[in-house]
């Protein structure tokens, strides 16, 4: 192929962007998870970490502001921010649809009412609003699919059943709040979703899930690619169109389930960070599925951070940084749209 | 061995069945056409052929296997399918010729050295090895369509295919996908079939013709024949005139008849 070597360039320069790309939001990553432990209303130093790190001894109080609030807290952050942003490149590749994310399709929705439902029923036992989160979004995943079966199986069908079902359940939720005002008093820290006083008890389980999860997510690539041939043209070429939307959505529900469980229902990173990580590595979805993660996690680390110091000692909910910042955000890459920065 | 044969086969839309019992066969090694008027079952016949539909009776077989029992992969390796609408995707030129290898990886497999060879092979042979970094999407459609048709070759399936292939093309791409198309027989050996919409290019470019009509077979034969030429002016409600250029092509006329 001597007489294209200047057009392998492009492809070359492609790898080599995303490597960048990568290398440097991992390091940024570390860095934001370094931060996240080191400042805080008490203060520790990066002595202690580094200590604590290495095994060496450190100062009481610090290691127990450590291991106790703050690395709980942005393993909390890093995880569900991964497998959100995970969730909604799945979920937008799954669909061919940009405006789709886990609060589109109403996972976000479910697993509320789920939780709230869980409060009615078990009002003394807190520890099931993870377990109830996650139930919530696979019921919704599999009430989407079952739509999907039934009305032909068309892209947008799985887009508007998914509007029915926001409002289905956020109708259910209104109810609960209005019929047993005391299931809020279990389920407000959900509701309101937010990573203050996450335990590390809390994440364990979750956070191995999302791990496993996001690997099966990493394989799904280039089948997904195949999918924005079209579905007869991907059929065609031997891929089961059906299984394939499955495995990506019912993945994107256990992801955001997870993520659910842990931070509550923060909702934005799942449609903004897949169109950023779009706009910087390109549409393959090999690479947009391995660098979401990273992305999302980073974004949700920093958003906690800004959460917890801009106006301390008053700390404010996660969810809500995301969408000041968020917002402004997504309407700079929809208007560079045409420049290549948001496609379709 | 017929390419891909349907004995038996009924089907259609909700209720409403399209073709009753019908028995086609095509053969290997040819060109074939498949023309009549809108909604006569053309495209149809490639879904059911493809798989992408399911008949409601009777069988299908391709390359002798019967249809339903193959796997997507094992029959994407004996047919494949050039869709009618295929949106740009997001990728280069490059990339979607490789997509045509997925059928022959595994379940965690990627491209070897073959595979990339097979790749530059396809994008060779449909002029595109100039254009194969660039994104599908700033092609023109006749270069799109070409890429398509690599795909398709890289796919590397006996039987290719294809569903309205010059359908928003200009003249010059028209011609140049027909002739791309009978390079993939005489050349790769392959089996093609194609629902064409212009019926002089398929008369020009097919060794066989197939005319529908509402589900139905009118006939089947070589493009001049007398048989297949009064089945297609019953097929559009035609009558056809051939005019006998002196480079040797013919040129089919038409005038619209009452029925």
């Amino acid at each position: 192929m001597a007489n294209s070597c200047g057009k392998c360039g492009r492809a070359l320069q492609a790898d080599g962007r995303f490597a960048v790309a990568m290398v440097a939001t991992v390091a940024l990553l570390g860095c934001a998870a370094v931060l996240g432990i080191v400042i805080g209303s008490t203060s520790v130093g990066l002595p202690d970490v580094l200590a604590l790190a290495f095994g060496a001894p450190a100062e009481q109080t610090a290691a127990n502001v450590i291991w106790n609030i703050r690395l709980p807290r942005v393993l909390a952050a890093l995880l569900a921010g991964a497998a959100l942003a995970q969730a909604g490149a799945l979920i937008q590749a799954a669909l061919d649809n940009p405006l789709a994310s886990p609060n589109v399709i109403g996972v976000n929705a479910g697993s509320g009412f789920f939780v709230l439902l869980a409060a009615c029923a078990f009002p003394n036992a807190f520890g099931f609003a993870p377990v109830a989160a996650f139930l919530g979004a696979l019921c919704v995943a599999g009430l989407i699919f079952a739509v999907a079966g039934l009305g032909g199986s068309s892209r947008l069908t799985v887009v508007l059943a998914g509007m029915a079902f926001t409002a289905i359940f956020t109708a259910g939720m209104n109810t609960i709040l209005i019929v047993n005002p005391d299931a809020y008093v279990g389920a407000s820290g959900f509701l309101i979703g937010g990573l203050s006083g996450v335990k590390l008890s809390e994440v364990i389980v979750p956070g191995c899930a999302i791990c496993v999860v996001l690997v099966l997510g990493l394989l799904q690539g280039t089948r997904l690619n195949l999918l924005s041939l079209g579905e007869h043209q991907a059929h065609s070429l031997g891929l089961n169109v059906r299984r394939t939307r499955l495995a990506a959505l019912v993945s994107a529900a256990a992801l955001a389930g997870c993520a659910v469980s842990i931070a509550g229902l923060v909702g934005f990173v799942g449609l903004i960070v897949p169109h950023a990580v779009r706009a910087l590595v390109g549409h393959d979805n090999r690479r947009v599925l391995a660098m979401a993660p990273l992305l999302g996690g980073l974004l949700v680390c920093l958003c906690d951070l800004l959460a917890r110091t801009m106006f301390a000692p008053y700390e404010i909910p996660v969810g809500i940084v995301l969408s000041l910042l968020g917002g402004p955000f997504f309407v700079y890459l929809i208007l560079r749209r045409g420049k290549g920065g948001l496609n379709g | 061995m017929a390419s891909v044969q349907l004995s038996d086969v009924s089907f259609g839309y909700g209720e409403r069945a399209l073709f009753s019992r019908l028995d086609l066969e095509l053969a290997q090694g040819k060109v074939t056409s498949i023309i009549g008027p809108n909604g006569c079952g053309k495209s149809s016949l490639l879904k059911l052929a493809s798989g992408i539909c399911k008949p409601w009776e009777g069988s299908i077989r391709v390359l002798g296997h019967d249809a339903s029992a193959l796997s997507s992969k094992e029959r994407a390796r004996l047919l494949s399918l050039l869709a009618q609408e295929h949106a740009a995707p997001p990728m280069s030129v490059r990339r979607l010729v490789e997509c045509g290898r997925f059928p022959h990886h595994g379940m965690f497999a990627t491209m070897d050295a073959a595979d990339y060879e097979v790749v530059d092979r396809a994008l060779a042979t449909c002029g595109l090895a100039e254009l194969a970094e660039y994104p599908v999407a700033e092609l023109s459609g006749g270069q799109r369509q070409r890429a398509f048709i690599a795909m398709v070759l890289a796919q590397d399936a006996p039987v290719v295919l294809f569903d309205e292939p010059t359908s928003f093309l200009d003249v010059s791409a028209c011609y140049e996908v027909m002739e791309l198309m009978r390079s993939l027989k005489e050349e790769h050996g392959k089996t093609v079939v194609a629902v064409i919409h212009d019926i002089n290019l398929a008369l020009k470019y097919s060794d066989e013709v197939c005319v529908m009509r509402a589900g139905k077979l009118l006939a089947q034969g070589a493009p001049h024949e007398a048989e297949v030429l009064a089945a297609v002016e019953d097929a559009f409600d035609v009558r056809i005139e051939l005019l006998h250029g002196e480079l040797g092509s013919s040129y089919a006329l038409w005038r619209r008849t009452k029925r």
